[in-house]
């Protein structure tokens, strides 16, 4: 099946992207350089995932991901929305999810640190948070978004990232969809977000206890051995990329490619 | 009438001129003593605070100490803050240099790191210049994680240098003479020459 992919700029397409080059669907990214007509009638592609409307064509599938209201003659066969959206019968609640990509990523003594943070949009909030932590502890920060503190050690490429979120004894996370990263990656987390495995923080002083007593307690240690685990299992079997394309395929109609994304999940899972 | 100038001189005690030879001390009986050579690298040897420190201490090390000689390596030239009493060599100078050499800032680092001569190489952590500007990540790590060692300007960048990178193995202040001459004579192995 041929599949057109708008350019995945969003984070929920880029995951789904990610997903379509595993299954071996014949996958054409438009980068938006090409008029899509052309492209349209060049490939002629039975479904279509982007995140803006295009005008609808005879035997083509159109699915849209994000917060979008379709209007004119777009009729799209499903709109991917956040939670707390309204929804409809072609409305498909779609999370966000763990980028499962990089597990396989050793851990190296260069990029050893006992806290992590990867930095992207990060709020004033969150750099009090972080101004308060780098007094006391080892933090090291990468990221796109500069931030003015000495932890900040400059932009990272996707390697450096997934090497320090391996070499690092704890990561500091402020939005879910990291979370779900890390917990596919075996990481040990802290963070502000309410979820149903890792140890949530409203302040830093709760914040600070639950560093000192990972760094330091042995028993609280072997603790949360098992917490990475219990969210690794949740996780991998719930919160994937995989998920979430098997989720669209299904609502569409295309079992076999849903079945799919499953069997390539396994198939990492047990690499 | 007796000759005066006869008497004269027959008061006057003869003394044999010493030899020219015996004024200048053998070769062998001089005390054998080692150079120190050491370099540092600036982009400018400029009227800035750095630049300041550097001739003046590099001048206080050769008025008090023979055994010392310094180098200023220079990107560009730039007049400075008093009269160099040391030598100022362009950096591609370092290259071909088996002395200590300094770096004092990441550009002037990145270079050493490249040149093959330099017996040791040091980075006086200045200013911790990732806080000023957005760097790569690796950009930054092949510098404070290379073979290179650090040194710090003080107690408190020290720590942030250990936290950050690696530990620093001196702490030296504002190209504090003694601290520098110490540096220099703990790590110098001898030039190619000796």
């Amino acid at each position: 099946m041929k599949i057109l992919v708008q350019n995945p700029k969003e984070p929920i397409l880029e995951g789904i992207t990610q997903v379509l080059t595993t299954i071996k669907e014949e996958l054409i990214i438009w980068d938006g350089k090409i008029p899509l007509n052309d492209l349209l009638d060049r490939y002629n592609p039975e479904l279509t995932i982007c995140y803006g409307g295009i005008k609808s064509r005879p035997k083509l599938k159109l699915v849209i991901v994000g917060d979008y209201i379709p209007y004119g003659n777009i009729n799209p066969d499903l709109i991917c929305v956040p939670p707390h959206h309204i929804s409809s019968d072609k409305h498909l609640v779609i999370e966000t999810a763990a980028n499962f990509t990089h597990h396989n990523i050793q851990y190296d003594k260069n990029y050893a640190t006992d806290l992590f943070y990867y930095s992207h949009n990060t709020t004033p909030d969150i750099l009090e948070y972080l101004v308060e932590i780098e007094k006391q502890y080892q933090l090291k920060i990468i990221g796109q978004h500069r931030l003015p503190i000495f932890s900040y050690l400059g932009v990272g490429t996707t390697d450096d990232i997934v090497k320090f979120m391996k070499s690092c004894k704890i990561a500091l996370v402020f939005d879910l969809p990291s979370l779900y990263t890390y917990a596919a990656n075996k990481i040990f987390c802290l963070t502000n977000q309410e979820n149903d495995f890792f140890p949530v923080f409203s302040s830093v002083d709760i914040l600070k206890e639950h560093i000192d007593s990972h760094l330091n307690d042995k028993l609280v240690l072997q603790s949360d051995n098992m917490v990475i685990e219990e969210a690794y299992d949740i996780v991998v079997h719930n919160h994937t990329y995989f998920h979430r394309t098997h989720d669209i395929f299904t609502r569409l109609g295309y079992h076999e490619q849903a079945e799919q994304c499953l069997i390539q999940l396994q198939n990492i899972i047990k690499t | 009438m007796p000759n005066s100038t006869t008497e004269h001189n027959k008061n006057i005690e003869l003394v044999e001129p010493a030899s020219p030879v015996e004024l200048v001390k053998p070769t062998e009986q001089i005390e054998p003593f080692t150079i120190y050579k050491f370099g540092i690298m600036v982009n400018f040897l400029d009227l800035s605070q750095r630049g300041f420190h550097i001739v003046k201490q590099l001048n206080k090390i050769v008025d008090s100490d023979y055994r010392f000689s310094p180098i200023v390596f220079y990107k560009e030239y730039a007049k400075s803050v008093d009269v160099n009493r040391f030598c100022a060599l362009l950096e591609k100078e370092a290259w071909g240099y088996d002395g200590i050499v300094i770096a004092t800032d990441l550009e002037t680092a990145e270079t050493l790191i490249n040149c093959p001569c330099p017996q040791k190489k040091f980075f006086y952590v200045w200013d911790l210049e990732w806080l000023y500007s957005t760097y790569h990540h690796q950009y930054l790590k092949n510098i404070y994680l290379s073979d290179i060692e650090l040194i710090a300007r003080n107690k408190d960048h020290a720590d942030i240098i250990k936290k950050c990178w690696k530990a620093p193995r001196y702490t030296m202040d504002n190209f504090g003479a003694e601290t520098l001459k110490q540096i220099v004579q703990e790590n110098y192995t001898g030039g190619r020459n000796e």
